[in-house]
């Protein structure tokens, strides 16, 4: 099979686990966005598939191969963490050359278009970047080594809005050129709403959602009126949550309502995905 | 090219700087003491220039050793090579490292020796030909004991430079109060407990086991056979590689 | 373009390219901006952009010169206009009623105000 499939995989930190049975599978090129709260677990899930951390048990499968110690596997996978893997006295280019050693599909030219574009100094030491420019030069590494599956953690952390669209953009791009599977892990969700095609949602160590994007984009609703009106409408579906002001309430729902079934006296409303992040990641 | 060759080319590239910069140096205490040495015998008489190069050598692997993973580790994780991998890359490295430098060290010590015998008064003499020298009593032209110390020295090395390793991932492993523990157990209980122990209780059987270990093991026991040194050089070498490869391949990545 | 939330943002790319043939950016048989850069443009996964553009390939607005891109029809504007003729009422003017209806506006005060609004 094709892609990287995760099975019942577990992750203990002492008593805390992380990662509780988790299954869930990225496919061949398309791009997922992976949310959850912050220690939700997702950088656990990142750093097992790319082996900076052993599972305490579950499989890791890489277009069917498994993933743990593995050479090949890893070879398609790349990760661009929230924290610099990169020795302290590198200089960018040296990073960017030892890049294109290991990672044969590296595109050279690209990435230092790349960094002249988001103005990323390559004779600097990596340790001296910023917080920003650092997520910029991995970023940049990321988007330039043409593996098939890049994975982002956290790739916006420090960026500065223009920063953070040409990203974007940049992602897009290269996606459109010659497809991967990305794997954005992110609490910032407004911005990737759009950009990803599945949601991988998880919370404290569990998978709970795992759709197409627009697939539960149009099942999330917002009902709003009488509390009355409401309270009876809303009787026997899946709430996601419920807010009062006065007689007023507005209930979220995660079902499909026809609009033309509507009892008088209640508005109808979508939800985005950061709304309906926010309630079903809520405590 | 191999993950294994680019491991390697990786860890030579890393730490090759370091090797002219101890060449200067000692080749600067060289002259130093053989400027000394020369205006000492003055009055004729025979002196010995002792190679303190070798040992110099052995500790530079060492440290070079100590400084193999902490580092290293994170970067060929970041580029997807295998614990496995990263560790048969270092014993390779090591062995180059350890055999690039014997062989230097053989140059220097002909050179020595010219330089030594042009002079007609001065003995040179590398470490090897110290420990071991009388093994090869009455042998002409010295070939057999080169070719043996180059042996010695690159197996001693190599182990020295995989210690340091093993050490590192040692530490890597150890969480912090261990680390701690360790560091101040560790030289306390060899250096001041053991020695009192020794002395007051076992009456210097310990230490006297010691020595008779290390002198089977390097063959003074034997007619200072070198061979002896280097299996057991070659053996220490197999040992800590698979002591570092116990630890190495369930290292995670610490933040 | 900020997206809504109310539509899905496939539809609002359908609609985002009907606005420009409708406006004349995109004259018939003119070439519309392929599915990687209206992606790139609007920061949305072109698979979103495909869809959209689908939409209106089904409608017959848009068709594909094959390796070439997409292309405007004969009659593009005109099959938009009179498709969102037919819908104004319900996009507009029910919306309007709605709201007159709440705020206890009479039918001739709306009309009055559309027709001052006309007026301008």
């Amino acid at each position: 099979m094709k892609g990287i499939e995760i099975r019942n995989l577990v992750k203990f930190y002492g008593d805390v686990q992380a990662l509780k049975s988790v299954s869930v599978s990225f496919s061949e090129n398309k791009i997922y966005g992976l949310l959850g709260r912050n220690g939700a677990g997702k950088t656990t899930l990142l750093n097992s598939i790319t082996g900076r951390i052993f599972p305490d048990s579950g499989k890791i499968l890489i277009d069917g191969e498994p993933a743990i110690e593995n050479d090949n596997a890893q070879s398609k996978v790349f990760m661009m963490g929230e924290k610099n893997f990169y020795p302290d006295g590198m200089k960018v280019k040296d990073a960017i050359k030892w890049t294109e050693e290991f990672y044969p599909g590296f595109d050279r030219g690209y990435c230092i278009d790349l960094a002249e574009k988001f103005g990323l100094n390559q004779n600097k030491k990596i340790k001296n970047l910023s917080t920003g420019y650092g997520s910029i030069f991995r970023l940049i590494l990321t988007l330039s080594v043409n593996a098939h599956f890049l994975l982002f953690d956290e790739p916006v952390l420090g960026l500065d809005a223009n920063h953070r669209d040409m990203f974007y953009r940049s992602l897009l791009e290269k996606y459109s050129e010659q497809p991967f599977t990305a794997v954005i892990s992110t609490h910032l969700i407004e911005e990737v709403a759009a950009v990803i095609e599945e949601v991988v949602i998880i919370k404290k160590g569990e998978i709970i959602r795992n759709q197409a994007t627009e697939d539960l984009l149009t099942k999330g609703c917002s009902l709003s009126g009488s509390a009355a009106a409401i309270d009876s409408f809303i009787a026997g579906k899946t709430l996601l949550g419920v807010d009062s002001l006065g007689g007023f309430k507005t209930a979220y729902l995660l079902e499909e309502i026809d609009p033309t079934n509507l009892p008088s006296g209640i508005e109808m409303g979508k939800m985005d995905l950061q709304k309906l992040f926010i309630y079903l990641t809520n405590e | 090219m191999s993950n294994i060759k680019k491991v390697v080319k990786y860890q030579v590239m890393d730490s090759k700087t370091a090797i002219p910069v101890f060449y200067i140096v000692m080749l600067g205490i060289m002259v130093l003491i053989a400027v000394s040495l020369v205006s000492i015998e003055v009055n004729g008489e025979e002196s010995s220039m002792i190679g303190g190069l070798e040992m110099g050598m052995v500790i530079f692997l060492f440290v070079v050793g100590l400084n193999s993973f902490r580092e290293t580790f994170r970067m060929m994780i970041q580029n997807g090579i295998s614990r496995k991998t990263m560790l048969k890359g270092f014993t390779i490295t090591a062995l180059i490292f350890s055999a690039g430098m014997s062989l230097i060290n053989e140059v220097i010590l002909a050179a020595g020796k010219a330089f030594a015998a042009s002079r007609g008064n001065m003995v040179f003499m590398g470490a090897f030909e110290q420990i071991y020298g009388r093994h090869y009593a009455g042998e002409a032209g010295g070939i057999r004991m080169s070719l043996e110390g180059l042996l010695f020295l690159i197996c001693f090395s190599a182990a020295a430079m995989m210690f340091g390793y093993f050490i590192t991932n040692m530490y890597y492993r150890m969480n912090k109060p261990a680390k701690i523990i360790v560091s101040v157990c560790v030289p306390v209980s060899l250096i001041i407990v053991l020695p009192i122990f020794d002395y007051s209780v076992t009456g210097g059987a310990i230490f006297r086991t010691f020595w008779h270990f290390i002198a089977f093991a390097f063959g003074f026991l034997n007619g200072y056979n070198p061979y002896y040194g280097i299996v057991s050089s070659a053996a220490a070498f197999v040992l800590f590689a698979a002591l570092s490869w116990m630890l190495v391949r369930k290292a995670a990545v610490k933040d | 373009m900020d997206f809504q939330e109310e539509k899905p943002i496939f539809v609002q790319i359908a609609e985002y390219v009907e606005d420009g043939i409708l406006s004349g950016a995109y004259p018939e048989d003119s070439q519309i901006p392929s599915t990687t850069e209206i992606s790139v443009w609007h920061k949305i996964n072109p698979a979103t952009a495909l869809k959209g553009i689908n939409i209106l390939v089904d409608e017959g607005v848009i068709y594909k010169k094959r390796g070439l891109g997409m292309f405007v029809n004969i009659g593009a504007a005109e099959s938009i206009r009179s498709k969102r003729r037919r819908q104004f009422y319900e996009n507009y003017i029910n919306k309007v009623i709605i709201e007159a209806k709440k705020l206890g506006l009479s039918s001739e005060e709306v009309t009055s105000m559309i027709e001052r609004g006309y007026g301008r």
